[in-house]
């Protein structure tokens, strides 16, 4: 089985072009929004999941963590 | 040294023999090319100092300005490469160092708030919840004068989102200090820590989305312009903003000397400060009180009345619109309290 990787570098909106499915995980663990209409193309371009964890206050670890169980290998990235 | 002076001539005689070359018919682009062999990696100042050696050499001014194409076409991009100031946000009195000054004493502020709340002092979190009402100006700054920019660049999302959540902290902090009003703290508590927890995400947004966007799409004369205005919005928390003047130069996104400049003057060069126009000032009605913030801007975010409830900008009212037959933008009012 092939597996995806997430590159904690790439910025969400990078990441969640090339696998939408990045966006309901994303969504799921409280980044709610990056799902609004609009939002991806534009705030996304400048937000990391690290960046975004630091400002919600989200556990790197709990997102490392969903991901893995959807079958995704994080790889860290510069920032 | 005098390799410098000889690259220094040497750059002199290309941009002469561009001049001569426009001059027989060639276009911009296929001057282009050479000019920026030429000048690769060079300071668009050097240039700029070559041109008007030329110049003070007895060179047209009309030549210059058909330079000024070559030089714009070829360097659009990489002046932004080559003189964008390390960081504008460091500069001071340009806005974007205002706005993370303002949330430096934002952030003061809610400490103020947390140790009086930890202590149970109510008159204390009586005055500081009183003096963090200035975020009000905060937000209405950015609301005026950043977000129409960010429409006009198309950017649409973010602003009404960031603008939803200005108006929760609006509510939630005139909730809280009607709570106080009556002496009521218990019920306060949770409401407080949630405030300031959105205050606090706020300010991240601002500066790692909003600032980054601006920095991207903003020309130097949209942001002057909105220091101007700032000026006369007011600030947030903090004393008087020095005047920043940015390089003439940089506005019109082309390094040429004066000379050049005077050759434009009354000609529409098309560029950026022609298309994207930004709001303009405020006018002052009815002896100060109310205020009416005549604002340029396409479909896009919607202006307060004070005293309109909800948080969700879609449904606050256009409060008057005007022709502005000429750019196609509608002048939208704002009325704001005070």
């Amino acid at each position: 089985m092939k597996s995806k990787i997430i590159d904690l570098g790439q910025t969400v909106y990078e990441l969640c072009m090339k696998d939408p499915e990045i966006a309901d995980i994303l969504a799921e663990l409280g980044f709610w929004d990056i799902t609004k209409h609009g939002m991806l193309g534009t705030a996304g371009r400048f937000m990391t999941i690290p960046k975004g964890a630091r400002m919600k206050d989200i556990q790197i670890d709990d997102i490392k963590a969903a991901f893995a169980r959807r079958g995704y290998q994080v790889k860290e990235g510069l920032s | 040294m005098s390799e410098e002076i000889n690259n220094r001539e040497y750059r002199q005689k290309i941009i002469k023999e561009l001049i001569g070359q426009l001059h027989q018919g060639k276009s911009v682009d296929e001057v282009k090319q050479r000019f920026a062999e030429a000048f690769e990696g060079v300071s668009a100042e050097e240039i700029s100092q070559a041109e008007q050696a030329l110049i003070a050499d007895g060179l047209p001014v009309t030549e210059v300005q058909r330079l000024c194409d070559v030089h714009a076409a070829v360097f659009k991009g990489s002046i932004e490469n080559i003189h964008r100031p390390a960081d504008p946000a460091q500069i001071v009195g340009h806005p974007a160092h205002t706005l993370k000054r303002e949330n430096r004493a934002l952030e003061k502020q809610i400490e103020a708030v947390t140790a009086a709340l930890e202590q149970s002092d109510v008159q204390g979190l009586k005055q500081s919840i009183d003096k963090l009402w200035e975020i009000d100006r905060h937000y209405l700054k950015k609301e005026n004068l950043l977000f129409p920019y960010l429409e006009q660049y198309g950017i649409t999302a973010p602003p009404k989102v960031m603008w939803g959540v200005d108006d929760e902290v609006r509510a939630a902090l005139k909730e809280i200090k009607g709570d106080l009003a009556g002496g009521e703290l218990s019920g306060s508590k949770e409401k407080i820590n949630e405030v300031l927890h959105k205050i606090g995400e706020m300010i991240f947004k601002e500066e790692n989305i909003l600032l980054p966007m601006l920095i991207e799409n903003l020309t130097a004369d949209e942001w002057k312009r909105i220091a101007e205005e700032s000026g006369e919005l007011g600030y947030c928390l903090i004393d008087e903003v020095p005047e920043w003047k940015p390089a003439v130069q940089e506005e019109k996104g082309c390094q040429l000397p004066s000379a050049c400049k005077r050759a434009h003057r009354g000609k529409d060069r098309g560029g950026s400060a022609q298309r994207r126009k930004g709001p303009r000032g405020f006018l002052d009605q009815n002896g100060g009180k109310v205020r009416l913030y005549p604002v340029l801007c396409r479909p896009g975010p919607q202006w307060r009345i004070p005293g309109s409830a909800g948080s969700d900008p879609e449904r606050r009212p256009h409060t008057g619109t005007d022709g502005g037959k000429e750019t196609g933008f509608g002048i939208k009012h704002l009325y704001i309290e005070g």
